[in-house]
């Protein structure tokens, strides 16, 4: 009985994995061929460019969101972040050289990590929800980014530093190069470190996670400072690929950052997902605007249709059996 | 008067019971006995209209009935009672008591109506004074029990079955329900019931149906049999001796020395806990057992007085403090405390290891040494007989005793010299109980010190070598191996306005 | 085995995007040209009567048209990324309202390398790189509608101003150009800047605020038709419209009624419709003569629209401009 039992556990959770994770890249191949039928142009290098292009910013987020969502939290100040860091960056940029946008960019991080560990240290030590706290300091960093200019947006930066951001290695946008490496840094941290493994105790279950010595609340506070380092990040790239900085810049980006990392399979109660799938996440968002742009469908049923497939993708999710960590 | 005939019933292709033929007597309180997985819950929900036989059939009054529902078997007179609570949290006693069949006049509730039938039903069966006007949220488990008792006799059932009535209750608690159970054979009831607890068996029911692997194994009246021939029909074999004879004495030296500690819960106590001996910690929920627990533990501060560990002062503010100073603390409650439901067996065992500093699978920079978790999983699961042995099984899939044997197993992985063990049998099925106190012995011959805390007498007394009781905070009792009997020892953690036994209780 | 499971899906996604990398954009057939608009903003009723514009007149020449704007007028990126799509696109014709003077300058080089003509209306880019910009002198007209202002409360008071952003030049110039204004009546004093981001919910808060904090304030300026909406509603709800001018831009029906009440004392009303028929026509010119060089600047006239005069034949063709079948 026992010899059954396990040989059928097993092919169960085998089962369960390739449904868990293919799900996502079946859905995404399927719109793939499906917008490549209808509308030729989409499988050409210029709109791949575009298209990954116009998700290089959100997937760099979704990294950070991943995080933060299965330790069963959440952040909503992303993007308000990403309006912050990008004038202060640009601001302290000024025109100088290497030296003008290094410590611009320098500028960017230490205040989005700044923004992430006060989050941080309100989720572990306070009994506010991450909810109310990254709310406020979204709230905060709007408020405090308009403020500081005025509304009015800074134009002039260094024209290497737009160079990045709408340059190429090879065909291969600046951009993406580094969304995907912070992409692979992240899965390989939350896969193969302590600190990963401890992020996914956290979410499945804090009280347990703490009577087996985790360290429950340093472990908190890093993880919302990284998702704050990540969005200031995401300010830095979007203000190079715009070449201006907005303090309205990535308003509501993190909704996208929350919807790729729950399409991806992360569960809003914690424990559960990866980044790679997050990334696939990401990819789906990208491909069903830009797909739906190209096949000619107005601007309005598109976000009708891209919320029918949040929505469907996580019906659909609540089905699987998902393979455990 | 009810039973069935050649009852079998698969899900898919696992067989949970197979040709059983089984009687009920009308009015006497019969009782369904057998280890996990011996079909007897699934038998009780066949007879209950919860569940659809696949071959046989189940016979009332003399001739074959089938129920669509546990409504259409309610409707025949047959009343189930679930192990887990079907009331709903935020509706008052009375709301559940009559939900489904709400006295009404021209579509509206009654609402006076029904708290006077409600009060009418509580009173009518002895049952003591419940505020039946709150939410059943905030009353006790007890409480809640009594309101779903009640909500299955508003309809008027001739039978009652009940499932596993005392699997989460506290000793204190078990007596009444038992004794309702006793007051309704009395009244012309039947009752059937399936338990774990062999002494709540002996103490009510009249007649015993054991189950094995899906098929009657002992099916008699309860003067013809005793425990024994039970415990042989449930597991299948002879136990030698449920609890494991000990090999070694332990040492005279104490590993953990209590002197005049107090935390919030517990009055200054001084203790001593010596490597190679199980300590027994007796006392009702609320009596300080747990308090302290949870303050070697390092989850309630220490307010007064020291504690102190191979001579070493230690005031753990954090359980992290605890470990590394080398007291590890498995809690009552696995589900909700210790478990990582959604994540897998692998990372279940090996989560204090990996967290604890200097680990032997952690690399520099923090990476994972992947295949030395592995190998030391697999191990693991071998030596505490998970069932299934699949390390990337959830650990949500697995049974009550193999989830119990999964937190114990990382406590094997990252060895700590003192374990304190709160309750680790609640809701483990026979078998694994006895693997359990079978470890448990191992722990301390290898020179551990265990500290068991429990509410269920009959462990404590059949592994500890010393037992000490706790009453509303106090540490009031003392024995050693062999001097207390389970009536003395009842009769302390109740207090002596209680009395003995539970079978005494009954009388 | 979780890891080896995703990274399959990676390599899903890896695999048609190297399908895909290697294709070449694709050579079109010869459909009917299309025009697409791109204004910043999708929902503002002023870029809907363009694209009235714009559908009337290539519907003259048989071309086909379409619409596409971000949401929000300060998500560049996703403008810019619209407009990169359209020349995946491979339409005849763009014609923007760019939402950002510099961040738009990339693809609109882009197409114009690949003769795909764009045509700039509204606001501007900086430098000039499309075929021709039409719009409204911003400057003069907000100058104008200051000029309007000052003289009814007598040169003496003070002014704020409620813009929509400062991001776009047409935001910015019209607000220079309200100043540049009032600084010729020495008596009249700024009381302040907000943005409404085109709100009119925001407008209307900023506006009560405003009135609430300095009661001195006899003038305020709606820089756009939403922005207007809420400084008017404002200005009602708090039963000021006799002490405070409220001067504005466009004209939505909204607007309208409130210049017929009297609530707004005038409003600079622009030509959208006009325009949007300008750019295809400019358009045209291009695809019929590819290689002509169109003038950098094509000004559009713009019309001072007051409750005294708003039923002239003159105001009654203005605001057909925006309402299509004013009746008066």
């Amino acid at each position: 009985m026992s010899q059954e039992m396990s040989l059928r556990a097993g092919l169960r959770s085998s089962l369960a994995a390739v449904l868990n994770s293919s799900l996502v890249a079946a859905v995404l191949l399927v719109l793939v061929v499906g917008f490549a039928l209808a509308a030729p142009d989409f499988v050409s290098s210029n709109n791949a460019l575009t298209l990954l292009q116009s998700v290089a910013v959100i997937a760099v987020l979704a990294v950070g969101q991943t995080f933060v969502i299965i330790t069963a939290g959440i952040d909503l100040s992303q993007g308000a972040i990403i309006g912050l860091t990008g004038v202060l960056g640009a601001g302290a940029m000024g025109q100088g050289g290497a030296g003008g946008i290094l410590l611009g960019i320098a500028v960017a991080l230490l205040i989005g990590l700044g923004i992430g560990l006060l989050n941080g240290f309100l989720v572990a030590y306070t009994k506010v929800p991450a909810f109310i706290v990254t709310l406020g300091t979204l709230n905060v960093a709007s408020g405090a980014g308009l403020l500081i200019t005025g509304g009015q947006p800074i134009y002039q930066l260094p024209p290497a530093f737009n160079a990045f951001g709408t340059g190429a290695f090879g065909i291969f946008p600046d951009i993406i190069l580094v969304s995907l490496v912070l992409a692979a840094l992240g899965q390989i941290l939350l896969s193969r470190t302590r600190f990963g493994r401890c992020v996914y105790a956290i979410g499945s279950n804090r009280r347990a996670a703490a009577l087996s010595g985790l360290a429950v609340r340093r472990t908190t506070i890093l993880v919302y400072a990284m998702s704050g380092l990540l969005s200031a990040i995401g300010g830095v790239l979007l203000t190079a690929y715009v070449n201006s900085a907005l303090p309205t810049a990535g308003e509501n980006y993190e909704l996208d950052s929350i919807a790729a990392v729950v399409i991806g399979g992360g569960s809003l109660f914690g424990g559960q997902g990866t980044v790679w799938a997050s990334m696939l996440g990401v990819l789906l968002i990208g491909v069903l605007a830009n797909g739906t742009d190209l096949i000619g469908l107005s601007n309005y049923a598109q976000t009708v249709i891209l919320g029918c497939v949040v929505i469907g993708a996580v019906y659909v999710d609540s089905f699987r059996k998902r393979v455990a960590v | 008067m009810i039973g069935v005939r050649d009852l079998s019933v698969r899900f898919g292709s696992v067989t949970a019971l197979r040709g059983v033929d089984v009687s009920v007597r009308p009015g006497t309180i019969h009782a369904l006995a057998g280890e996990n997985g011996s079909g007897k819950s699934t038998l009780l929900k066949v007879l209950g209209g919860a569940q659809a036989p696949s071959a046989g059939s189940i016979v009332l009054d003399g001739s074959p009935v089938s129920f669509a529902s546990p409504v259409a078997a309610a409707a025949a007179g047959v009343g189930l009672i679930f192990q887990e609570l079907s009331l709903f949290p935020h509706l008052s006693g009375t709301s559940n008591i009559a939900i489904g069949r709400e006295p009404r006049r021209l579509g509206l509730l009654q609402a006076a109506r029904m708290r006077r039938e409600a009060e009418a039903l509580r009173a009518g069966f002895g049952f003591p004074p419940i505020d039946l006007a709150r939410p059943v949220a905030e009353l006790s488990v007890a409480e809640q029990q009594v309101i779903e008792i009640l909500k299955c006799l508003g309809r008027s059932p001739r039978i009652i079955l009940f499932d596993e009535p005392t699997a989460s209750l506290t000793q204190k608690e078990v007596v009444p329900v038992l004794a309702t159970m006793r007051r309704l054979r009395d009244a012309g009831y039947t009752v059937v019931f399936v338990s774990h607890y062999l002494e709540e068996v002996f103490a009510v029911a009249d007649r015993i149906t054991v189950l094995r692997d899906g098929q009657v194994t002992l099916d008699a009246d309860m003067s013809a049999i005793d425990r024994d021939g039970v415990v042989a029909a449930m597991l299948g074999r002879t136990l030698r001796e449920f609890y494991p004879e000990r090999r070694d004495r332990p040492q005279p030296e104490a590993l953990v020395r209590l002197s005049q500690a107090a935390c919030d819960g517990i009055a200054p106590v001084d203790l001593d806990i010596r490597a190679g001996e199980v300590l027994g910690v007796a006392g009702s929920v609320g009596s300080g057992s747990s308090a302290l627990g949870e303050l070697l533990g390092g989850l309630r501060p220490l307010s007064g007085g020291t504690m102190s560990i191979g001579g070493r002062v230690l005031a753990p503010r954090h359980p992290a403090d605890a470990l590394r100073a080398g007291i590890a603390y498995v809690p009552e409650d696995r589900r909700t405390d210790a478990l990582l439901l959604d994540l897998s067996i692998s990372t279940n065992f090996t989560l204090p290891l990996v967290a604890s500093r200097g680990s032997v699978l952690v690399r520099g920079g923090g990476l994972l040494d992947r295949r030395r978790e592995q190998e030391l999983v697999r191990q693991e699961i071998a030596h505490m007989d998970v069932r299934p042995p699949a390390p990337g099984l959830a650990a949500r899939a697995l049974s009550g005793g193999n989830q119990q044997k999964v937190v114990l197993g990382r406590w094997f992985l990252y060895d700590r010299p003192c374990l304190v063990l709160n309750n680790p049998t609640k809701g483990v099925d026979v078998g694994s109980k006895a693997e359990i106190y079978r470890l448990i012995g191992d722990l301390a011959d290898s020179g551990h010190a265990i500290v068991l805390i429990s509410n269920y007498n009959p462990e404590l007394l059949g592994t500890a070598d010393r037992i000490i009781a706790f009453r509303e905070g106090r540490l009031v009792a003392r024995y050693a191996k062999g001097e207390v009997s389970e009536e003395e020892l009842l009769r302390t953690t109740l207090g002596s306005t209680e009395r003995a036994s539970v079978a005494e209780e009954l009388a | 085995m979780t890891g080896s499971i995703s990274r399959l899906g990676v390599g899903l996604g890896a695999l048609v995007l190297a399908t895909s990398l290697s294709a070449p954009p694709r050579a079109h057939a010869a459909p009917p040209k299309t025009i697409e608009f791109i204004p910043s903003e999708s929902t503002t009723p002023y870029f809907l009567r363009e694209y009235d514009g714009i559908k009337q007149a290539a519907a003259k020449y048989g071309y086909s048209t379409l619409f596409r704007a971000p949401y929000a007028i300060s998500d560049v990126s996703a403008q810019i990324n619209m407009t990169d799509t359209a020349i995946t696109r491979g339409v005849a014709g763009i014609i923007l309202v760019p939402s950002s003077p510099t961040a738009l300058l990339p693809p609109v080089r882009k197409a114009m390398a690949k003769q795909i003509y764009v045509i700039a209306t509204d606001s501007t880019l900086t430098p000039m790189n499309a075929a021709t910009y039409i719009a409204v002198p911003n400057e003069k007209a907000a100058a104008a509608a200051a000029e309007f202002a000052a003289n009814a409360v007598h040169g003496q008071g003070q002014y704020a101003i409620i813009d929509y952003n400062l991001s776009t030049t047409s935001g910015r110039q019209r607000n220079d150009g309200f100043r540049a204004g009032m600084a010729k009546h020495p008596g009249m004093v700024f009381a302040g800047l907000q943005l409404s981001n085109g709100v009119p919910q925001t407008a209307l808060q900023e506006t009560t605020t405003l009135l609430e904090r300095n009661p001195k304030i006899n003038v305020i300026f709606g820089a756009n038709d939403r922005s207007a909406l809420g400084v008017a509603e404002a200005v009602e709800r708090m039963h000021k419209q006799d002490q405070v001018v409220v001067v504005g831009f466009d004209a939505d029906l909204g607007e309208i009624n409130y210049i017929k009440s009297g609530v707004i004392k005038a409003s600079v009303l622009q030509s959208p419709v006009l325009m949007g028929e300008e750019a295809v026509e400019a358009l045209h010119e291009l695809f019929t003569s590819p290689g002509k060089t169109l003038a950098k600047d094509t000004p559009v006239p713009f019309t001072l629209v007051t409750s005294k005069n708003v039923g002239d034949p003159q105001s009654v063709t203005a605001i057909r401009q925006y309402i299509g079948d004013y009746k008066g």
